[in-house]
């Protein structure tokens, strides 16, 4: 009588099983909402290496979405094109002007171009206008000799405005 | 005759919830936010630099106030310089400690010169062509703003709002040696 109870059992037992999931989506939406806090809408995307690390600041100001100026050890870019090469944040000689050693050419010539592209455009179109901002991502080793160049070659250029970009300390 | 009436599966008190379709979702929204996220904040200081006077203000020059300028030297470390419209200037030492920076001492000097300089809001940055970015930032932050007391949760009453103004000292600082 056991015996064939068993067998019942083994016969009616289905082949498909339903797995568990609840905890899975449980831990999923703790996940989705832990990214959806720290998503980022910023207009400063940085990526970290070990040539542009930048300082931690208390700082409250959001960045704003102006041309971008990165100065790392190994180089100098203007929105993401390389403009100077650094040695080890060091300038070479044969970029700066030998009557104004502050004054570095390629970086003006490319500032000095993209001025007057947006000088151009908020001519033709009344909703752009050249306000002279100009965000600086500077790696924190930097020595302020370097920094005051690109500050001093950027202000000839027409941007005077100049923003930092720093970390917050979370 | 009674009919037999079949339980049916409405009328469970509990029921199973799909929820596949819905991890679906969540699967596919996940690598997008992970690609996407931010771990660090990214803010900004602003650090105008000097500019060239305009005819208008040439003709209309602002009335002199007090300027104040802080140098910054590796060596010696932090000088202020209170330069009155009339009178002699005014020169404020705050020397390193250990070969380091004296930020506590330089927060005092900055609270000092604010409170007999309340109207002063520029503070003139000059520092030494070996001092780095970091150290600048650090030096910003410390005479921009006092820092923040620690809050303590309270569940008696509503926290009371802190007046700006009272928590800032010279919230405008620029690089005073960028042409020169």
């Amino acid at each position: 009588m056991r015996r064939r109870g068993f067998k019942k059992y083994l016969d009616n037992r289905s082949s498909a099983f339903k797995i568990q999931i609840t905890s899975m989506v449980d831990m999923f939406v703790i996940l989705l909402v832990f990214l959806l806090k720290s998503y980022s809408t910023s207009p400063v995307n940085i990526t970290p290496n070990g040539q542009l690390r930048l300082p931690q600041s208390i700082s409250p100001t959001d960045p704003v979405d102006v041309l971008k100026v990165i100065v790392s050890k190994k180089a100098l870019f203007v929105e993401g094109q390389k403009v100077v090469d650094l040695d080890d944040g060091r300038l070479p000689a044969s970029v700066t002007d030998a009557r104004d050693p502050k004054f570095i050419r390629p970086l003006y010539g490319e500032l000095d171009k993209r001025a007057g592209q947006e000088k151009n455009l908020a001519k033709v179109n009344d909703t752009v206008s050249f306000d002279g901002k100009v965000l600086m991502q500077i790696d924190k080793s930097l020595p302020y000799a370097l920094i005051q160049k690109v500050m001093y070659t950027s202000m000839l250029a027409g941007y005077y405005d100049v923003k930092l970009a720093v970390m917050t300390k979370e | 005759m009674r009919m037999r009436t079949r339980r049916t599966r409405a009328t469970d008190s509990t029921f199973d919830l799909n929820l596949a379709p819905f991890l679906d979702i969540i699967v596919s929204v996940v690598p997008m936010l992970l690609l996407s996220v931010a771990f660090v904040q990214i803010k900004m200081i602003e650090a105008p630099t000097p500019q060239i006077v305009n005819q208008s203000q040439m003709k209309n020059p602002p009335k002199p106030q007090t300027t104040i300028a802080l140098k910054v030297s590796k060596a010696e470390g932090f000088s202020f310089e209170i330069t009155p419209p009339k009178g002699k200037v005014r020169r404020i030492a705050v020397i390193n400690k250990g070969g380091q920076f004296d930020l506590s001492g330089l927060l005092v000097a900055a609270e000092q010169i604010k409170a007999e300089h309340p109207e002063v809001n520029e503070l003139q940055l000059i520092p030494d062509g070996d001092v780095s970015f970091d150290d600048l930032v650090h030096i910003m932050d410390q005479v921009r703003q006092k820092p923040s007391p620690v809050v303590q949760a309270s569940f008696d009453a509503d926290p009371v709002p802190v007046d700006p103004s009272k928590v800032q000292l010279f919230p405008n600082v620029i690089f005073g040696n960028v042409g020169s």
